[in-house]
């Protein structure tokens, strides 16, 4: 029943993925100068991978709009996940089917982390590794250059779970509804914006991923499915 | 239809729903015997679709208890949620997926599943499984639905209105189909209908919700002899009515009294024989007329059909 639900969400949410897919390979593939588009591409120029031009830049042009894309696309995905099952009332037919609540939204949400791993974290992987291969780029490469990335992709994964809870959320849209998505997109860019990632940083990342998984479950559990 | 031996597949216990001050669903109290084909009835805004989400653990009730094959609906294990089947009203099915998807997907959540069944039940509507389901019309959406629905072999089916928006024919063709599988397997139905016709042809036993109350809950054939038109013809206008046990509602057309009393018998005729009357005509009706006769009429004070024996109670709401 796992595959058959994790079948379902990636077919559900297969067109925004692969649009994801495409935006983050013409980014990063530019950076590569292996962009998938090459008319609208600008090349890589004497950028540095994975590093900003300026010393006191917090992001490069590349990772803001990275991270822009990951965003916008975990967003859509987890508000995807939720709106259409309640507006098409498909919700009646799903959660009812013989499996606990809390494993059917598990279910969605593992559906939703694997499309943001393979939409952005699979591409950012690839780029890390042609950095990191020696004579594809003449500049300097250590793989914690890559850390303030993969935050991006944390954020990321976080305003996803902050679509969804808005996505169940039985409130009225002019009204607290969107808190949980406004909230967690503030927080995560707070967090994302830390210089250093220090392992208190770390704790309330994963304090935030792990309450916003809580209440998605706690309010699924609770609400009522119209 | 039902055995006396086996518990009630459905237990109600004081449930209540409001949504801010107005009460949806007040105090219900009902049990659903093993083996039941039970019609749910009222009219739009009576409490019928937010009872059966309820049953189904859809909505969360503000208060009391519902019991499904014995089993709490708020901690229904998953095995018995696998032996009862919901056809939620509108018949939601993903429009992306075949019929055959659709199938398969399903399939994936129950131990047992007859494919046969299944098979038969597509092949009796002349559906194919590569027909997605957003091309389906409405009636053959309710065809995969129910086709769905008895696959698992539930022994429980609870309907919400499946037979809403579906032509005259459909709805003959699948209340037929409905009819066959519950005679070859003896299961528990509970449907909620507007369709008198198809609850009359079907239910052995229904309910009537009015303003979130269970106003009947007794045999379809008690509850249709029971109420009662009674057409009172005077030479001049017709004196108010003062009023008598099981009194749903009176009302005067022209030279005539009408009345509508749940169990006629000797008193009310003493009653009416005294307003002096030309000739009194006592109407047997059909359940569609019954209802409405019964739901038009002054809520408040509406007779209550009790599970037991039927008797008529005053309401006191």
């Amino acid at each position: 029943m796992w595959t058959a639900l994790l079948s379902k969400e990636l077919r559900e949410c297969g067109i925004f993925a692969g649009l994801a897919l495409l935006a983050q390979m013409q980014l990063l593939g530019s950076g590569m100068d292996l962009p998938l588009i090459p008319l609208v591409s600008t090349g890589r120029g004497t950028e540095i991978p994975l590093l900003a031009k300026r010393a006191f830049d917090v992001m490069s042009d590349r990772e803001i709009v990275f991270i822009t894309i990951a965003i916008i696309s975990a967003i859509v995905i987890g508000l995807n996940q939720t709106l259409m099952e309640s507006w098409r009332q498909t919700s009646l037919f799903l959660l009812h089917r013989p499996m606990p609540r809390s494993q059917i939204f598990l279910g969605k949400l593992a559906a939703g982390g694997l499309i943001l791993l393979v939409t952005s974290a699979l591409p950012l992987l690839i780029y890390c590794l042609w950095a990191a291969t020696p004579g594809t780029h003449a500049s300097p490469f250590f793989w914690s250059m890559t850390e303030p990335w993969w935050r991006s992709v944390v954020v990321a994964f976080a305003c996803y779970l902050g679509a969804f809870l808005t996505g169940i959320r039985p409130a009225n849209w002019i009204g607290s509804r969107t808190w949980p998505l406004f909230a967690v997109v503030t927080m995560g860019l707070g967090l994302k914006l830390f210089p250093i990632w220090t392992p208190m940083v770390y704790v309330s990342s994963i304090a935030l991923i792990a309450s916003l998984v809580i209440s998605i479950l706690g309010t699924a559990r609770l609400r009522e499915y119209p | 239809m039902s055995d006396e031996t086996l518990p009630d597949a459905i237990i109600i216990e004081h449930l209540s729903k409001s949504y801010g001050p107005k009460w949806v669903v007040r105090d219900l109290n009902l049990k659903v015997p093993t083996g039941c084909v039970y019609g749910f009835l009222g009219r739009n805004g009576a409490g019928k679709s937010t009872t059966i989400k309820m049953l189904t653990g859809m909505t969360p009730p503000d208060a009391g208890q519902v019991r499904l094959l014995g089993d709490d609906i708020s901690t229904i294990s998953p095995k018995t949620r696998s032996r009862i089947a919901y056809m939620a009203e509108g018949h939601p099915l993903y429009s992306w997926m075949t019929i055959g998807q659709i199938v398969q997907f399903t399939q994936a959540f129950y131990e047992h599943w007859d494919h046969k069944l299944v098979d038969q039940v597509l092949d009796h509507f002349e559906l194919s499984k590569k027909q997605k389901c957003g091309r389906l019309s409405r009636g053959q959406q309710a065809q995969v639905s129910l086709a769905l629905a008895m696959a698992p072999d539930p022994e429980l089916l609870i309907l919400d209105d499946p037979t809403l928006g579906l032509d005259t024919v459909v709805r003959r063709e699948f209340l037929e189909a409905l009819i066959q599988l519950i005679q070859s397997r003896g299961r528990t139905i509970f449907f909620s209908s507007h369709v008198l016709g198809d609850v009359e042809r079907v239910a052995t036993r229904i309910g009537v919700m009015v303003d979130g109350v269970l106003r009947v809950d007794c045999p379809t054939e008690t509850f249709r002899e029971s109420v009662r038109k009674i057409v009172v013809g005077f030479d001049c206008e017709p004196p108010d009515f003062p009023g008598c046990e099981g009194l749903v509602t009176w009302r005067k057309v022209g030279t005539e009294l009408e009345l509508v009393i749940v169990n006629w018998g000797p008193a009310q005729q003493a009653i009416v024989e005294s307003l002096e009357p030309r000739w009194t005509d006592v109407v047997d009706m059909n359940l569609e007329d019954a209802f409405i006769e019964y739901t038009r009429g002054s809520k408040r004070s509406l007779p209550i059909f009790h599970r037991e024996n039927s008797r008529v109670d005053r309401a006191a709401v």
